[in-house]
């Protein structure tokens, strides 16, 4: 990491004035800045496409911007950022390693002593009821199995900052329903921060403290950021009737059609 | 691989959750019975036809009958020929084979790595690839002179670029993605080298050894064919030089055995690196 920049009361993560290019074509993001406090739980939410998934790959530092920078706790992202935890899309389980390892590699590649790896190891898949399938392998997974242990895997080191892409897009209804919930009360335990993108409305309601939209463009950029205040312990089946929860959907859908650039 | 975290998982489990419930396992070994079953029957079907046809169809001059095979076989296993022969080929043989994967284990993740020099390189490779071998052993002749080196020099060539190519194309096409999540979750370079891409590669690398062990073996027999004094490749040489059908068959099938025993023992050898590709959803 280069020179400090921290001040007191600065947030977690800072993208300021964010540009990035794919190649010689126009920009895809321009002129964009998001904030996450500590311990906040801020969503991307918006149209395929529109560069959420970059901003993860911009503060995970696998990518660089091409104008602006990334702060993450006062130092500017500059090399891969071992300070967060990231859960992509895709399944990144290594398929030669049982549950058990995948989630304990983290801690073993950070030199972390055996007894005290297997001991954290369990205690984190008790907490997403993994316990029992410690020693199978990726393959002998359910769907919903591999995505908690994915969550399991980047929380075992305790990341200031969980990113999460679009984690519960290949997942049926009702596995969707149940690990948002379980996904946010582990979260809020550990005490981490999460940035999560999504594109869907009622997920982004129910997981964040705050949205943030993107879209318009290209270049897109933040069209709208709306504070999701439901408190801290949020259920599913109970919110969806809930008249705050639906006049946020309500919200958050006019700024999804803006990103899209719908204007009815 | 390390799946040191969960030892005794499957123990500790009740039956409720073992990996294969009993049924299963009773239906797995009615699949392996019936599959054995069809096996012997291919076997006894090939040898039946073999044996009515010789001296019937076919003269015994150039199809001898598998009995007058079998006894040739049992006079080499009386006078120890057989084991001398098998020894002869199968020492060069494997040091050809260790040497050539040595050197494409170095070579094929060193280009794997460095894209450049491997695009640089790659019309030379292909086109060593292509030139057939017995067109350089009289070079090899040259170079080595007739003995136990050109014979493993030949195996070298022999099994170089099917290993090569399965290293360079296993450690080359880790995914990405994967790579980047064990950086971020804290790994270095060699964390990629030893936990990423060579399980990755392990895969293809079992693959090409499957094909380069047999086709080494096979380098050895051709230079033994052209020059040996030793070998199963003399062996096939000189009975057909003689006009011994019976004991050219013979050494063909010393030469099967060899190539399936192998086989089955790189199995075996590489099982348990690779357990995690047999695994499956438990019922």
């Amino acid at each position: 990491m280069a020179e400090a920049v921290k001040s007191p009361g600065a947030p977690l993560l800072r993208l300021d004035k964010v540009a990035v290019r794919f190649g010689a074509g126009r920009d895809v993001l321009a002129g964009v800045s998001v904030a996450v406090q500590a311990g906040e739980f801020v969503t991307l939410l918006g149209p395929s496409g529109c560069g959420k998934s970059t901003l993860l790959n911009l503060t995970a530092g696998t990518l660089r911007p091409r104008e602006g920078q990334i702060i993450f706790d006062g130092h500017p992202v500059t090399t891969i950022n071992r300070d967060v935890g990231y859960v992509t899309q895709e399944d990144t389980m290594l398929p030669w390693l049982t549950l058990a390892a995948n989630v304990g590699l983290p801690l073993k590649m950070r030199r972390v002593k055996r007894d005290e790896i297997r001991d954290r190891v369990m205690a984190l898949l008790q907490r997403f009821s993994l316990d029992k399938a410690a020693h199978l392998y990726p393959s002998q997974l359910s769907g919903g199995m591999k995505k908690r242990g994915l969550f399991a895997r980047a929380l075992i080191y305790e990341p200031r900052l969980l990113l999460m892409d679009e984690p519960f897009a290949a997942l049926d209804a009702q596995m969707r329903a149940q690990l948002q919930v379980e996904f946010r009360r582990v979260v809020r335990e550990t005490g981490s921060a999460a940035l999560f993108v999504t594109h869907d409305i009622e997920e982004a309601a129910l997981v964040s403290d705050r949205v943030v939209v993107l879209g318009g463009g290209p270049p897109a950029g933040v069209v709208a950021e709306i504070t999701i205040d439901l408190g801290a312990n949020r259920d599913a089946e109970t919110l969806r009737f809930d008249a705050a929860f639906r006049d946020i959907g309500r919200t958050l859908q006019d700024a999804l059609r803006k990103a899209r650039g719908d204007g009815s | 691989m390390n799946t040191d975290l969960a030892p005794g998982a499957n123990k500790d489990l009740p039956a409720s959750q073992e990996p294969a419930s009993a049924p299963g396992q009773r239906t797995q070994v009615q699949k392996s019975v019936r599959l054995m079953v069809f096996r012997v029957g291919v076997l006894v079907v090939f040898f039946a036809v073999w044996w009515s046809t010789s001296g019937t169809l076919i003269d015994k001059f150039f199809l001898p009958s598998p009995v007058r095979v079998v006894q040739e076989l049992v006079d080499w296993v009386k006078d120890g020929s057989l084991w001398r022969n098998i020894l002869a080929t199968l020492l060069p043989g494997l040091k050809g084979f260790v040497i050539a994967t040595v050197a494409a284990f170095i070579l094929g993740y060193a280009l794997a790595m460095a894209r450049f020099a491997s695009d640089v390189l790659e019309p030379y490779i292909t086109a060593l690839y292509g030139i057939p071998i017995i067109s350089i052993v009289p070079l090899l002749i040259l170079w080595f002179g007739i003995g136990d080196e050109l014979a493993v020099a030949v195996a070298v060539l022999a099994s170089f670029f099917l290993m090569f190519y399965n290293v360079y194309f296993g450690i080359r096409e880790v995914s990405p993605v994967l790579i980047d999540q064990v950086l971020i979750a804290g790994g270095s370079s060699w964390d990629i080298a030893w936990r990423v891409r060579l399980p990755s590669a392990l895969v293809w690398v079992v693959a090409g050894m499957k094909v380069a062990v047999p086709h080494s073996i096979v380098g050895v027999v051709v230079a033994e064919f052209l020059t040996g004094n030793k070998g199963v490749g003399f062996l096939l040489a000189s009975n057909a030089n003689q006009f011994n059908s019976a004991g050219t068959f013979a050494a063909v099938v010393v030469l099967a055995s060899m190539s399936f025993t192998l086989d089955r023992l790189l199995s075996l050898l590489t099982r348990r690196a690779l357990s995690w590709k047999e695994a499956t959803r438990p019922q």
